[in-house]
């Protein structure tokens, strides 16, 4: 389609943009740290203040990592949903995946407070395994529905019932609840970048790879789906396996995601937008990599935003992605009237 | 080599068509026989509900044939691979388009789709490609526009460019006239009379156009409730066939005008 090289200034400058946000969301933190020194951190020379260098190697950079991931697998695997249910409303969570993560944390600390589980089982390692057996379940059920129906629209209803139905158990569970759990349910809920190791950050890439590599095997078919199931079909393509693949990628990416950082909110549904205004394409050579960057754009100025500087609370990232982004693509849209998927 | 009508293309034999539905096998139509030739014209007339889309979407491989043998330059097309079907056979569906950003230029290169490589990256040839057929259809000037903002007159051109982008000797159009007032109907029938000649392609086309299928197609494909008939307009004509589209004795066929009359 398009030859790359129109984009090529969009391109250089968004990743400058994006080492700008990168550095500006290290250099800002709950802690006021000179710029000087934190050059002298990144450069790996020992600095005077030892509690710097640990809060920048060892707390600041993995969050910054962390929202660079979750920001552009949940805006590319926005951008696949779109593309595939060929709607605008479609984010990463439309086939309920949050709502199976949800529930997989409800269950989760259920089971601890039912006693005879430790509460070391409220670690880390056991919120993410719990959000992501949660996820996966719901994936699997609508992957195996998905092969057994021809019409994608069903797909996407199945996908909203399985969120309900999760959502539904949920709320029981939380009828039910104490105060405390609740409370340490809604934390979750929240959204929370931070407090990862380098070893649960090394998985996390992992995963992030085998999901982000085999986009570029799907860029022809995306393509051709734009022109809708049928003409795809007609030029070669093979819906069914195409179908699957997206399914799977998305899952796993969203699930990735979910399981680690919690249910965020907004990214995956905005950011292929912002993208498509920015760029005006609809190849996907070119909007899944300015997708991916936006995303981790987007989602580290929401942390910077959430990290206010020399304050110690921390806002939850899940509210700061929408309340700053929302206002932003509503000003887009206005000014170039107009928003197509 | 004879006259380019002599190059079979398509060769159909003992064809049955139909849909399975749980295991049971619903026959639209079956026994057809026929052949369809290079540059040829070919106009599929019946009335709605009496199977054209069936046979056309056999063809084009959408659904399965029940039964007999679809030979495309010799080959059964159950053993030739989607991605070198795409190369042989194009469709222009009825359905509309999902709204996009395409660009017509966009649009029609991913006509191009089945000779691209596995990013999509187009080639000289392709640009070629792209540009011949923007001019076989004399839409140039459209190529900037965005889809949405062609009107269907054009949209039927830029769709009609995007199949000649992809290069396919046969190409199947499920009824090209069906939104369009009187002036571009005219001018589809036209423009794709041309392109079978010029492109020297297999076009096949379902209409409700009874008379411009008459006098410009090559070939009618007849489908009455009881009755498929392959042959020339002349022929068909001369066998009285297309009475047998209505089976009311109020409307009769008349030969002079190519229309239909209704006898009071």
């Amino acid at each position: 389609m398009n030859p790359v090289n129109t984009y090529r200034l969009s391109f250089i400058l968004l990743i400058s943009l994006f080492f700008i946000v990168l550095a500006i969301n290290i250099s800002f933190g709950s802690v006021a740290i000179p710029l000087k020194d934190i050059v002298n951190i990144l450069l790996n020379k020992s600095i005077s203040n030892e509690n710097w260098q640990i809060i920048i190697t060892e707390f600041r950079i993995p969050k910054a990592i962390t929202a660079i991931f979750a920001g552009s697998a949940l805006a590319v695997s926005g951008l696949l949903m779109q593309t595939l249910f060929r709607n605008p409303l479609a984010d990463p969570y439309i086939l309920g995946i949050s709502s199976g993560a949800s529930l997989g944390i409800a269950i989760l600390i259920l089971l601890v407070s039912l006693g005879g589980f430790s509460t070391i089982l409220l670690s880390n390692w056991s919120f993410i395994i719990a959000a992501a057996i949660g996820a996966f379940s719901i994936m699997l059920l609508v992957v195996i529905m998905a092969s057994k129906i021809k019409n994608t629209m069903s797909i996407l209803i199945i996908g909203l019932m399985f969120g309900s139905f999760a959502s539904a158990i949920i709320s029981i569970m939380a009828y039910f609840s104490s105060a405390s759990q609740l409370q340490q349910f809604i934390a979750w809920s929240f959204g929370n970048l931070g407090n990862h190791t380098s070893q649960e950050l090394w998985i996390y890439f992992g995963f992030y790879i085998i999901g982000i590599v085999p986009l570029l095997f799907l860029i022809k078919p995306l393509n051709s789906l734009l022109l809708g199931e049928n003409y795809a079909q007609s030029l070669g393509v093979n819906i069914k396996n195409v179908r699957f693949s997206i399914l799977v990628i998305t899952s796993l990416l969203t699930g990735l995601v979910t399981a680690f950082s919690g249910p965020i909110a907004f990214v995956g549904l905005a950011v292929p937008h912002l993208t498509k205004l920015i760029f005006n394409t609809s190849n996907h050579l070119i909007l899944i990599p300015a997708v991916l960057i936006n995303g981790a754009i987007l989602m580290l100025i929401s942390d910077t935003i959430a990290q206010l500087p020399n304050i110690e609370y921390t806002l939850p990232i899940n509210a700061i992605t929408s309340l700053f982004g929302a206002p932003i693509v509503i000003w887009l849209i206005v000014r170039k009237r107009k928003l197509n998927y | 080599m004879e006259k380019n009508q002599q190059n079979i293309i398509l060769e159909v034999s003992n064809l049955s068509i139909g849909y399975t539905d749980k295991k049971q096998q619903k026959i639209v139509k079956n026994q057809l026989t026929f052949k369809a030739h290079q540059s040829e014209f070919i106009c599929l007339l019946g009335k709605n509900g009496v199977g054209k889309s069936t046979l056309l979407k056999t063809i084009s491989k959408v659904i399965p044939k029940l039964d007999g043998k679809i030979y495309i330059d010799n080959n059964e097309i159950n053993h030739i691979n989607s991605k070198t079907f795409s190369k042989i056979l194009g469709v222009i569906l009825t359905e509309r388009l999902p709204e996009s950003n395409l660009t017509v230029f966009e649009m029609i290169a991913l006509g191009r789709q089945p000779h691209t490589n596995w990013i999509d990256s187009l080639s000289n040839e392709d640009l070629n490609m792209v540009n011949k057929s923007l001019e076989q259809t004399n839409t140039t000037h459209l190529k900037d526009k965005n889809v949405f903002e062609l009107s269907d007159g054009q949209l039927q051109k830029v769709l009609i460019s995007r199949v000649l982008a992809q290069d396919t000797p046969i190409i199947i159009f499920d009824e090209p006239t069906a939104h369009l007032d009187i002036h571009h109907k005219i001018e589809t029938f036209l423009l794709l009379k041309k392109l079978s000649k010029e492109a020297q392609k297999t076009i096949i086309i379902s209409t409700h156009e009874i008379h411009w299928a008459i006098e410009l197609a090559d070939t009618i494909w007849l489908m009455t409730e009881n009755n498929c008939y392959f042959d020339s307009p002349e022929n068909l004509k001369m066998q009285n066939r297309f009475q047998e589209l209505f089976d009311s004795l109020l409307v009769t066929f008349d030969a002079e005008s190519n229309q239909f009359k209704i006898s009071s």
